[in-house]
């Protein structure tokens, strides 16, 4: 049952963490804000791309075209659009920008509505302060950062049994278990805090399984 | 990889390591699974507990081979120290 062969021969140690790059430090960053509450997350995904577009386009034409007044009353259906230029500054500021508005205003109101006596089972009984509610999200947790303690048995099984000392594969995997556990309807709806720790909870105990049999389920899902 | 529901990603997880499952343990040892993450259990888990929680599982799949474990060995935590609730049982961690 135990001391399986291998091929190749497990690690006899486990290795020093690799260095993190960049963009694996971008990466977690993206993948963690699945702990995010659905608005937070669609504004970060298309709230600020579209706001960078839309003032970049409204600057552009002000400067290059019509003016800071013309583009200003235009965009606010002070005046009718006079030229070209302003027919698109009129279009985004009467008929895109109150559509947007509008329905992140109707999603808040409408989810305060239907989640007014809706308590996710670990909130109960519990008082979230305010310190809670402005306490920035974390990060999913760097495995590396846990080398050598505390995590030392649990890094030892994944990143050695199952990943081979492949620091690299195995930060990305366990980050892609987090956030897809994250993503599921039992997590998605907790508070950001609860859901990154409790999915994180989830995936140890469920990447443990594979580890112990030197096998992950990610690396069987993307070989 | 993407499940809408975190048990079928817990059932993914048993299936590749108990491949003699059935498909009514799979069920059952996902739904517990997802349960005790749930509680927190996956931060208290070493290997002696993983390698308990593993057993556990393993009756619950009803697995007759368990998982085929590689490196060092270890011997699985004594039942007073699980963290975990058995449902149905007595005398383990009830």
């Amino acid at each position: 049952m135990y001391g399986h062969p291998q091929i190749p021969p497990l690690p006899p140690a486990l290795a020093p963490p690799a260095t993190r790059s960049a963009r694996a430090r971008l990466r977690r960053a993206l993948r963690s804000r699945k702990a995010l509450s659905g608005l937070t997350q669609w504004v970060i995904d298309w709230g600020v791309p579209q706001v960078l577009v839309l003032g970049t386009g409204y600057v552009l034409v002000a400067v290059h075209r019509l003016g800071w007044s013309k583009t200003y009353n235009a965009a606010t259906m002070m005046t009718p659009p006079d030229g070209r230029s302003a027919w698109p500054v009129s279009l985004v500021g009467w008929l895109l920008v109150p559509a947007i508005i509008g329905g992140l205003a109707g999603h808040v109101i409408a989810t305060r509505i239907t989640s007014v006596k809706a308590v996710s089972t670990t909130a109960l009984f519990r008082r979230r302060t305010l310190a809670d509610r402005l306490r920035p999200p974390r990060l999913i947790t760097d495995l590396g950062a846990g080398f050598p303690t505390p995590d030392g048995q649990f890094l030892d099984a994944f990143v050695r049994l199952a990943h081979h000392n492949d620091w690299r594969t195995a930060q990305d995997h366990w980050e892609i278990v987090v956030r897809d556990v994250m993503c599921t309807a039992e997590f998605a709806d907790l508070d950001r805090t609860d859901s990154l720790r409790l999915a994180e909870s989830l995936s140890r105990a469920q990447l443990w399984l594979g580890a112990l049999a030197g096998t992950c389920v990610v690396c069987r899902r993307r070989p | 990889m993407r499940a809408r529901s975190a048990t079928e990603i817990a059932r993914a997880v048993l299936r590749l390591a108990y491949p003699d499952a059935t498909e009514a343990g799979l069920d059952a040892g996902a739904a517990l699974l997802v349960r005790w993450g749930g509680e927190g259990v996956g931060y208290d888990l070493d290997a002696a507990l993983a390698l308990l929680l593993a057993e556990d599982l393993g009756e619950v799949v009803e697995s007759a081979g368990g998982i085929q474990l590689v490196g060092p060995e270890i011997a699985p935590a004594p039942a007073e120290r699980r963290t975990w609730r058995l449902p149905g049982r007595r005398g383990r961690g009830d």
